[in-house]
């Protein structure tokens, strides 16, 4: 199991790609902070500093690229073949690709983390303080920062576990990405939609889509738990389960692939 | 004493409502070179992808007596394999897949140049394989597939897209690792290779076995020829006939030669009409003459 983990991490190692989205990530985080400092009256910048300077969404599309790619490029390469003649079960196999993908996510949300606080720092070191409060929350905007990195995170992972259910299915990686970035950008295009229908059929509620609220309500304590109709507990065991679900349906579909 | 190192019982395999295989059952002996002959379609790398657990099927596989099945095959880590085209990641080097695939032991670093040195791949390893040429990327394949010195090794059709010396390189090297132990289940198109290579003999038909043999005594089966050059070809050619020849060629003459037909005979018979024998020579059917003749049976 090491061994796969290894192999795909010394993949992943090797793929530019990897080098230019951590660079991007750097100079777009960088990027955005310098505009919230040219811009600060049309820009909230403690807000934008709590998503990590809007690093967070292109994180998410970057790693919603990397686990489709992770499988379908085996597909692709017919190196599939070469992985599964080895000793090693079809599902040590996909276990290994998450752990790699884990690994990647915990990796490029630090640089994030760490990229941002670096910018609080150099660009506005007067503006505000990590201790604030803003609009008389209870949190302190730190707090706020981690707990939007964590939620999100969480909810990462509940569209990474639908892009790998979908990746395992299919042999096209095309198709996991598009429904994984439609997926996280649909909160935003239908999100209004959705909670009229939460609200008339209330049983919508546990639908996946809403999960995704999580960083969001966590984030504006109690005006998003009206429209979501979920408790912040619920909303994390909900992300769980689905995870597991996603994740668990994904690993039966590969388990049972022929090549 | 000869020991089993594969063997396969009553393997059956369907697409669909389609039955490729039926009851494919063949053993191979540690040690020596099988290979695994028969048409297009007749099932030869379905068989392959079975043993390698890389498709579903049903009856038995058992690798140096360990039951290896789709979902739990521990036992192919004593199996190197290439089947149809080699998998290759175009973003890698030939030395980067030699390293992502070597196992985990002290010396990798040296086994991996080892197989580099054996096929002969310096010029190129360190090159992104997304430049490689055909017969570059099947030349790192092979190496894939070797680089653990593996027990057993599956090649499907090793020769393709080679240039003629890399074919010779890659038989002395298949050649060189039986000698070390190592036990050989291939096939190829090119059954003159074959003929080269493998002792011992699995033809398929139509996703059956149809005979398993020695190449030795396949060949030993074969009909037996004389090829005459005369004076006079197409008297020489009419009298043997008349006297019970057959005559297989004509240009210059193909003789069958029998029990009763013996090359004294017909030395006799042409002699005595004062035909002159320029040259003699004896020929015998190869591989692909008892192939051709086992399936169309």
């Amino acid at each position: 199991m090491f061994f796969l983990y290894k192999q795909e991490i010394f993949k992943l190692l090797k793929k530019k790609s990897l080098w230019f989205c951590l660079l991007f990530i750097i100079l777009q985080n960088i990027g955005v902070a310098i505009l919230g400092n040219a811009y600060p009256k049309y820009i909230n910048v403690p807000e934008l500093f709590k998503y990590d300077f809007a690093s967070l969404s292109f994180t998410v599309l970057i790693l919603i690229a990397a686990s489709s790619t992770i499988i379908s490029t085996e597909y692709e390469y017919n190196t599939i073949k070469n992985i599964v003649m080895q000793p090693y079960s079809r599902t040590m196999i996909l276990i290994s690709k998450w752990l790699t993908i884990l690994t990647y996510a915990i990796g490029i949300y630090l640089l994030s983390i760490l990229m941002s606080l670096m910018n609080k720092f150099i660009f506005f070191n007067n503006s505000f303080s990590l201790t604030d409060r803003l609009n008389g929350k209870e949190n302190m905007i730190w707090q706020d920062w981690l707990i939007v990195n964590g939620a999100n995170f969480i909810t990462l992972w509940l569209i990474l576990s639908i892009v790998f259910l979908l990746a395992s299915v299919m042999k096209k990686g095309a198709v996991a990405v598009i429904v994984g970035v439609v997926g996280y950008f649909a909160m935003n295009i239908i999100g209004s939609m959705m909670f009229v229908l939460i609200e008339r059929w209330e049983f919508l509620k546990w639908n996946p889509l809403n999960f995704l609220n999580y960083p969001g309500q966590l984030a504006n304590v109690g005006i998003l738990s009206e429209l979501t109709h979920l408790s912040n507990t619920q909303l994390l065991i909900g992300n769980l389960s689905y995870i597991v679900l996603f994740m668990g349906v994904g690993l039966y579909f590969f388990s049972k692939k022929e090549i | 004493m000869e020991e089993t190192i594969l063997t396969v019982k009553n393997l059956n395999k369907t697409f669909g409502k389609k039955q490729i295989l039926h009851d494919v059952s063949f053993e191979c002996q540690r040690g020596r070179i099988v290979g695994l002959i028969g048409a297009n379609g007749a099932g030869k790398t379905t068989i392959m992808k079975a043993i390698l657990s890389l498709i579903k099927s049903d009856g038995q596989i058992k690798i140096a007596g360990q039951t290896s099945s789709f979902n739990s095959h521990q036992a192919l880590q004593k199996v190197g394999a290439l089947v149809e085209y080699p998998g290759i990641y175009p973003y890698l080097s030939g030395r980067d897949h030699l390293r992502l695939f070597v196992a985990d032991t002290s010396n990798q670093k040296e086994r991996v140049q080892e197989i580099i040195d054996e096929l002969k791949l310096n010029e190129y390893v360190d090159q992104k394989a997304k430049l490689y040429s055909l017969g570059m990327k099947q030349k790192l394949g092979i190496a894939m597939a070797l680089v653990n010195q593996p027990e057993l090794v599956i090649l499907d059709e090793p020769m393709n897209g080679l240039d003629p010396q890399a074919t010779k390189d890659l038989r002395e090297l298949i050649l060189n690792y039986k000698n070390q132990g190592m036990t050989v289940l291939i096939s190829s198109h090119i059954l003159g290779e074959l003929q080269k290579l493998a002792e011992d003999l699995i033809v398929i038909d139509h996703g059956r076995v149809i005979k398993k043999t020695t190449m030795t005594q396949l060949l030993a089966n074969n009909q037996h020829f004389v090829v005459l050059k005369t004076n006079d070809n197409q008297k020489a050619r009419e009298l043997l006939e008349i006297v019970g020849f057959e005559i297989s060629a004509t240009s210059p003459l193909r003789i069958v030669l029998t029990e009763e037909n013996t090359v004294e005979r017909i030395m006799s018979i042409l002699m005595k009409q004062q035909i002159t024998i320029n040259d003699v020579q004896h020929e015998d059917a190869d591989l692909e003459e008892s192939i051709l003749k086992l399936i169309a049976d």
